[in-house]
């Protein structure tokens, strides 16, 4: 979603190079963990997360270099694709999206920790800390992007 | 906020794709402008102004909350 939308100002011909670089790794990083999950002896189930998780990474990221490939080779597709990330409504969509879903997340985390209080104090720090983490990094966006403007 | 852009356009016979890739956004935003739903942003209020020969108080309708 983050690399749909224009939030840079960037010119989209790099933005398609930045790309293509960030579905490389994708594609490495999921392989290794494909790999990772059939020579390392570890636990089953976390082996079959590695397993699949890193698959779909890795097929995420050898999908989104051949459509980004291809956008560089056909001139109509890249004219179409660069109005589609520029687009102010599906940037003024997405800021909104990414607006309401990070409230709805806070909320729910917050939630849960108050009932993991009660249950599981393991539970209630691993949340404690997420929201704590959570807070800090949306303070600093805040922040960085305050004196941005 | 009210606009003529659906009235202009279509006096035109200029099609919502059309005028999407003169003014540098997609079909769906012209859609959306048209119907009210979404109000454009200063600069692209500018580029339809433009692209109409008008100004941009010919197109787009300022209605003051009461």
């Amino acid at each position: 979603m983050l690399l749909k939308t224009n939030i840079s100002n960037m010119p989209f011909k790099k933005v398609v190079k930045i790309r293509l670089w960030v579905f490389r790794v994708f594609f490495f990083l999921g392989l290794a963990s494909v790999i990772l999950s059939k020579i390392y002896p570890i636990n089953d189930f976390i082996a079959g997360f590695y397993l699949g998780f890193g698959g779909g990474v890795s097929a995420v990221g050898l999908v989104g270099l051949i459509i980004n490939k291809r956008l560089l080779r056909n001139e109509e597709k890249f004219k179409k694709a660069e109005i589609e990330h520029n687009d102010e409504r599906n940037q003024y969509i997405f800021s909104k999206t990414f607006t309401i879903s990070s409230c709805i997340s806070l909320t729910a985390i917050y939630l849960a920790m108050v009932v993991a209080g009660f249950i599981n104090l393991t539970v209630f720090k691993t949340l404690f800390c997420v929201l704590g983490a959570y807070l800090l990094v949306l303070f600093i966006t805040y922040f960085v992007i305050r004196a941005k403007y | 906020m009210k606009n003529k852009i659906a009235e202009l356009r279509k006096a035109r016979k200029e099609t919502q794709e059309e005028l999407a890739l003169a003014v540098g956004v997609t079909r769906q935003t012209i859609v959306s402008l048209e119907n009210g739903k979404y109000i454009a942003s200063l600069p692209l209020a500018f580029k339809i102004a433009k692209h109409f020969g008008t100004t941009i108080e010919n197109i787009f309708i300022f209605e003051e909350e009461e």
